[in-house]
């Protein structure tokens, strides 16, 4: 009994197979990273991979606020608000969770493909 | 011989074409899977009505219809919405001293919903208690407790009965503010539905403070915030095409004297209301329905009246109680899991 398939036929469809899995492959790992995304006036001023943060760093997307970037987390650390609701919001390292500074029109929003809401309601 | 041929020629065809039908499903599978799952996504974030806006579409033109709808709301807060935006709808009837006010259709449609749900809650929920909102200052600099000769000068004036509504013209009773922040963001979610549906978004998720859209079939997870800690979840939803909308007292809140007075106002008494919750979300077709419908029953309670006026306008709620105990009603029961295990389910 001939076999269906010849040695060749076998090797371009591995060949395909593996094209398919690689470019399944960055879409995945994108999915799975937990990025920060910085807003000003609705504008994204940084987009941060929080998973590849190795030492912990301050930035100042506004004059007077800062904002501290650590492993896997993100939060106000300093504000010219009044109410300092922005940092009292603490750290956030979950997807949905956004925190904001509304009278200097700052959002910080995570976001990941891993296992977690599209958004929460409160 | 020849029939020799024609069988193996036959069996090159039925070869190839598995080869091909395979391959071609691989790529096509793959390719549909990668674009749907992250290249049609576009999302952004912005700060509008005194809250975080925040949108994801997926679908072709993202981020051009983001603008739009940015911008679609910033106009309803300026030219709708806002109180203090001096020639928006509601400035316009909060200054107009008892005479007609004509409003744009989406705000008088949002008004006639507001105010029938105050029918239906015996006054316990209603927009015309703007100027006991006013007292408090909730989520301004200033929030206190006013005094309760401060309430009572105002309260009688309290009522949505006192204000006349024909068509687009509004004329409010004597003393009264009108205060929409109890439906203006659920109001914002059904008319940005409308804007969706001139696009070729597929679905989309927009959250305006916390009350969501849920736009087209794709099915949405979505996090109940946990009372507790505003920065988690406590549980999740599975829905797609609704609304969704919260109350809660960990919004907005403040202490005086060593106790805690939440935001949500029984228009009745003219104080934060007391009824046993953390918190209440409500999934409704309608935008300003839920968000309606999440204030009054935050306000009433867990009991039959709020569950019969949850079934008269078709909506489902979850029901967070102080002592953390979760009551889903029945038609969400199968949608709801719980994911933070100091809650327990009903």
């Amino acid at each position: 009994m001939k076999k269906l398939f010849k040695k060749n036929d076998l090797i371009v469809i591995a060949v395909i197979l593996a094209a398919a899995l690689i470019m399944m492959i960055p879409g995945v790992i994108n999915k799975e990273n937990l990025t920060a995304t910085v807003y000003v006036d609705g504008n994204i001023v940084k987009t941060i991979n929080l998973e590849e943060v190795k030492n912990s760093y301050t930035f100042s997307p506004k004059s007077g606020t800062e904002i501290c970037v650590e492993n896997g987390a993100v939060y106000f650390s300093s504000a010219v608000c009044r109410d300092k609701l922005c940092i009292h919001s603490g750290k956030l390292n979950k997807n949905g969770q956004t925190a904001a500074c509304l009278p200097e029109r700052i959002v910080i929003s995570i976001s990941s493909g891993k296992n977690s809401p599209d958004m929460l309601t409160y | 011989m020849e029939n020799d041929n024609k069988a193996t020629g036959k069996k090159i065809n039925i070869k190839a074409l598995i080869a091909i039908f395979v391959c071609a499903a691989l790529i096509i599978g793959v390719c549909v899977f990668d674009f749907v799952q992250s290249r049609k996504l576009y999302s952004c974030n912005d700060i509008a009505m005194n809250t975080v806006i925040s949108i994801k579409l997926y679908g072709p033109d993202g981020e051009k219809n983001s603008e739009t709808i940015k911008s679609e709301i910033h106009d309803i807060e300026k030219n709708l919405l806002s109180r203090y935006e001096d020639g928006s709808d509601v400035y316009r009837i909060n200054s107009s001293e008892g005479k007609a006010v004509s409003v744009s259709p989406e705000v008088a449609s949002i008004i006639s919903d507001a105010i029938d749900i105050s029918s239906d809650s015996n006054g316990m929920f209603d927009i015309t208690v703007g100027k006991i909102t006013e007292l408090w200052g909730f989520g301004g600099d200033n929030p206190k407790v006013p005094s309760s000769d401060e309430i009572n000068s105002y309260l009688p004036y309290v009522g949505s009965k006192r204000m006349k509504l024909t068509g687009n013209a509004i004329i409010p009773g004597k003393n009264q503010a009108v205060d929409l922040g109890a439906v203006g963001k659920g109001a914002t979610c059904d008319i940005i539905r409308t804007q969706l549906e001139d696009t070729r978004t597929d679905s989309a998720i927009i959250s305006v403070g916390g009350s969501l859209l849920l736009y087209g079939k794709r099915d949405f997870s979505i996090g109940i915030v946990n009372p507790d800690n505003d920065k988690d979840y406590m549980g999740t939803l599975k829905l797609s095409d609704t609304c969704v909308s919260t109350s809660g007292n960990y919004e907005q809140c403040f202490e005086q004297s060593g106790k805690k007075y939440h935001h949500i106002l029984n228009a009745s008494t003219g104080y934060p209301a007391e009824s046993y919750l953390k918190s209440v979300t409500v999934i409704c077709e309608s935008g300003v329905i839920s968000d309606a419908l999440s204030t009054t029953c935050y306000i009433m309670g867990y009991n039959d009246s709020s569950l019969a006026l949850l079934k008269k306008y078709k909506a489902e709620a979850v029901f967070v109680t102080n002592d953390k105990i979760v009551r889903c009603t029945d038609g969400i029961k199968d949608s709801f899991e719980l994911s933070d295990k100091s809650f327990k389910m009903s």
